[in-house]
């Protein structure tokens, strides 16, 4: 085998060995799923999906109402954000579920998305729950 | 290091193993496997509730037709060389396609067929070489799951398994182990916040729980020494085969199991390759709701 395979194949098993471990630092920093990313953690951890909700606050409104009847599109977008928020935890943002709701509801001036996840303690194996949300004006997207 | 993994003493009659015919082997399961993989990827998964067969598109034909004419290409021995890097090419945009969700099984089988399109294996060197590699990817496999379960914490008091007492894959299994009423407590919950604890007085299930977890961890260390590696396979397949059928979740399986009998010196997995076309056959038959989905994949 020539040299520079020999450097190739070394440097892929390396990466497959040391992943996992950069796979653990992302699950302990940012909440991302012990199953997912190629660590090898399936069966490790409970695992439960968010729930996601929009809520938005339209032109003359003094608060926000939770939005039961999103269109397709932003539908779809929901799914795609969960999804992702499912996999890769707090690394995952719904900006693109907010400029959809944005672009689909033209009166409406602010977006706050809320997100619950649950997990399980595994010090009291009690269920717990966080709460994150994300707050969009029509100008500029901030957390 | 790689050499030695992918070294096997000889036979008692003193020939030399046959790793050709096992890596052949190896790669044809293996590429059968990725053909049904690709076809469940692409027919939408376990997603799609029955009757549904909108997943029945142009695209979806296409990239069967392509899959087929590169799985054909890679079982014959001339164009093998252009087909299996096609078929790696093939599980990357898998992996990638199922981003962020993509199962483990998929990056398994990139590194696999990566690793098999990389060597030309007609020297002993490469496939000495090929087999360790194989050897390695398989042990690091088993060696992450177990570090994963220790790391996680959820395996000391048997918390997963409780969790999964309510549960349709192990649980009807494990509530064997478990008193009827703490069953009965678990089963209570919704699965709401402030829900627990999920641990449960059954002393059979917390070890069960522990010995799972340190079965991984000491099965790749057993998998990386000859004289210990027979014991090994053995136990693997039977740990394999309960957990998987506990959890009815096969693709895991079958796709471990090939590479689990890389580790024995004969070429066993040949007279097997039968039994792996069957189950292909079978998946594609229940995707396609010709069969009864009992399991998962």
């Amino acid at each position: 085998m020539t040299d520079a395979r020999t450097r190739i194949l070394i440097g892929a098993l390396t990466l497959f060995t040391l992943w996992p471990a950069v796979q653990m630092t992302l699950v302990a920093v940012f909440d991302v799923n012990a199953w997912k990313l190629g660590g090898y953690g399936m069966y490790a951890t409970p695992s439960f999906r968010p729930e996601v909700s929009v809520a938005v606050q339209r032109a003359g409104d003094s608060g926000f109402s939770v939005v039961t009847n999103l269109a397709q599109e932003q539908r779809d977008e929901l799914t795609t954000f969960s999804r992702a928020r499912f996999a890769l935890g707090r690394l995952s943002r719904p900006d693109r579920l907010a400029e959809r709701v944005f672009d689909g509801m033209p009166n409406v001036q602010s977006i706050r998305i809320r997100v619950v996840e649950l997990r399980i303690d595994p010090r009291s194996a009690m269920l717990g729950s966080r709460e994150s949300a994300f707050s969009y004006s029509r100008r500029a997207p901030s957390r | 290091m790689l050499a030695k993994l992918g070294g096997d003493a000889p036979s008692r009659s003193g020939s030399e193993s046959g790793a050709a015919g096992r890596l052949r082997a190896f790669e044809i399961i293996l590429v059968l496997h990725l053909v049904t993989s690709t076809f469940w990827w692409a027919a939408g998964g376990w997603w799609l509730p029955t009757g549904d067969f909108s997943w029945i598109d142009g695209p979806m034909i296409a990239t069967l037709c392509v899959t087929a004419a590169l799985a054909a290409g890679c079982l014959h021995p001339t164009w093998r060389t252009i087909a299996l890097p096609g078929m790696a090419v093939l599980q990357a945009t898998v992996v990638i396609g199922a981003f962020p969700e993509t199962a483990n099984h998929s990056y398994l089988e990139f590194a696999f067929v990566g690793l098999v399109a990389f060597f030309q294996p007609r020297s002993d060197e490469e496939r000495r070489l090929l087999l360790g590699a194989l050897r390695w990817v398989t042990i690091v496999v088993f060696f992450s799951a177990g570090v994963q379960k220790l790391a996680h914490g959820y395996y000391f008091g048997g918390e997963f398994l409780a969790f999964q007492l309510t549960h349709p894959g192990f649980g009807p299994a494990l509530s064997w182990l478990v008193p009827a009423e703490e069953v009965a407590r678990i089963a209570g919950y919704a699965e709401v916040a402030g829900d627990g604890p999920y641990r449960v007085a059954s002393l059979p299930l917390v070890l069960l729980s522990n010995a799972a977890c340190l079965w991984e961890l000491v099965v790749a260390v057993l998998l990386a020494f000859q004289r210990t590696r027979f014991p090994a396979v053995l136990l693997c397949a039977v740990f394999l085969a309960v957990t998987e059928v506990m959890a009815r979740e096969f693709f895991f399986g079958v796709l471990f199991l090939n590479a689990l009998l890389l580790f024995l010196r004969t070429e066993f997995n040949r007279r097997l390759i039968g039994v792996f076309v069957a189950f292909d056959v079978w998946v594609m038959l229940v995707k396609l709701e010709l069969l009864p989905a009992v399991i998962t994949f």
